[in-house]
């Protein structure tokens, strides 16, 4: 099995957040706790304005400095390459929340540990995708082999203006880009 | 700013660790005296530093698992050094007390602590400059902690041994103090300009930097008043009860000035932390 990850179009993405709702419903995450966000940018101004979304989540990098920096390595690359916590030997340091270039660990005050995105492990243990995947009413997220998701979708980058470089920690991401997101300049929108 | 632990923990084992190098040097210099006190001050520090990073674990308890990234985390390897430069310099103060006639063992114990402080300071600093934030990132973080372990450690010593240190020349300790201060504002300075040049976190971090200019003003007026302060009872030998009286006087002024001026500089470390995130690059 190669390495898993996710597939983005963006420009099908029409910014609804079903995918972040129904990704915080499967994981019972409260208030101010989400694994993955879809967020708005804007670019330009009249005559040329531009709008775009993004919806990210773990990125399961193959260079995860989440992983590197955790120091009891309840962070782990399983088998298929994803990162998973190992709940049962965090010991809430938050290390991982400054190493991760995308904000993806987040620290849940309840129960003093870190917890993210597993790729829902469990629903692709039974054949299934991320629920993410599944819920998006465009059908703008694809789970697989993240190389054969490259070959399948070719026009697709992994370096946006919004995101940090994937020199970073090379992110098992690849997204089909609006134009305008490749523009250096952008806004974050509220919704 | 919610990183008080952290704060504390770096500030007080920087301290003890300048502390335990500047024993293990005087005591090379001067071998019939004993600096207990500082012993005890940089034991006591280095638990209260300890402790302190406990609180910062939402899991306390668990704090032993930290210990099993060794090969990859600069994080686990800083525990691991931290926790044993805090159990040698208890011991060592516990000998001072109670063995004081084993000199083989002391002189093995402070260099041994001595050594292994200065590599939790790098592991304690690469931890920082591997983070996702730019802020941290370069040597300014390595020459801040260096320096304030060494400025901090030379004067609390210096403090902690004013009566053994009365007839013996002092000087090495003020200008240790100052040299270690002048390099950290040598290295801030360019740092700090060329930070809102960088990446947009880097310039959040440098506006941050900005609405904190009145603190990182009295930042440096205290650091570089106390080691100017230092350096005329440094000079001082051989004085007369009232002028002596006078120099201890200063050096605890400079004291005071030093510790406050790196506690706020530790707590605008912390105060300007942004992380690189998605939007924020």
């Amino acid at each position: 099995m190669g390495k898993m990850g996710f597939y983005f179009d963006m420009t099908s993405c029409i910014g609804c957040r079903t995918c972040q709702v129904s990704c915080k419903d499967k994981n019972d995450l409260k208030v101010g706790v989400v694994f993955r966000q879809a967020r708005t940018f804007e670019t330009g101004a009249f005559p040329a304005p531009g709008v775009y979304h993004y919806s990210g989540s773990c990125n399961h990098c193959a260079r995860a400095k989440c992983v590197e920096g955790c120091p009891t390595a309840a962070m782990h690359f399983d088998e298929d390459g994803t990162v998973q916590h190992d709940k049962t030997k965090c010991i809430g340091c938050r290390y991982c929340t400054w190493a991760c270039p995308y904000g993806a660990p987040k620290f849940i005050k309840e129960i003093g540990k870190v917890s993210k995105c597993d790729g829902c492990k469990d629903l692709r243990d039974k054949g299934e995708n991320p629920v993410c995947v599944d819920a998006c009413p465009m059908r703008a997220l694809e789970w697989g082999d993240i190389e054969e998701l490259k070959l399948k979708h070719p026009d697709t980058t992994s370096d946006l203006a919004i995101l940090p470089s994937s020199t970073v920690a090379s992110p098992s991401l690849i997204v089909k880009p609006k134009a305008t997101a490749l523009q250096k300049e952008f806004r974050y929108k509220e919704v | 700013m919610g990183e008080f632990a952290l704060l504390i923990f770096s500030f007080c084992l920087q301290a003890a660790i300048g502390i335990m190098l500047f024993t293990a040097l005087t005591k090379q210099l001067y071998p019939g005296k004993e600096f207990k006190a500082a012993a005890i001050i940089a034991a006591g520090l280095s638990v209260v530093g300890i402790i302190a990073s406990l609180a910062h674990l939402g899991r306390p308890l668990s704090a032993l698992n930290s210990l099993g990234n060794l090969g990859s985390s600069w994080l686990s390897r800083e525990v691991l050094s931290a926790g044993l430069f805090m159990g040698i310099t208890v011991i060592y103060a516990f000998i001072q007390y109670f063995k004081t006639q084993q000199e083989s063992l002391n002189l093995v114990l402070r260099w041994a602590a001595s050594a292994v402080g200065l590599l939790t300071i790098f592991f304690m600093s690469k931890l920082y400059t591997m983070a996702s934030v730019p802020v941290w990132h370069g040597l300014n973080t390595f020459v801040d902690f260096y320096a304030t372990s060494v400025a901090v450690g030379a004067l609390l010593f210096m403090v902690m041994s004013l009566k053994e240190l009365e007839d013996v020349d002092r000087r090495i300790y003020g200008f240790s103090v100052l040299l270690a201060v002048i390099l950290q504002a040598a290295s801030a300075v360019p740092y700090a300009a060329g930070l809102g040049l960088s990446g947009m976190a880097a310039q959040a971090s440098a506006e941050i930097l900005s609405s904190l200019s009145i603190v990182l003003g009295l930042k440096w007026l205290l650091i570089l008043g106390g080691a100017g302060l230092l350096l005329w009872p440094s000079l001082q030998k051989g004085l007369g009860a009232k002028s002596a009286n006078i120099a201890s006087g200063w050096i605890y002024a400079a004291g005071i000035a030093l510790v406050c001026g790196q506690l706020l500089g530790r707590y605008i470390f912390y105060a300007a932390m942004i992380v690189v995130n998605i939007g924020v690059t």
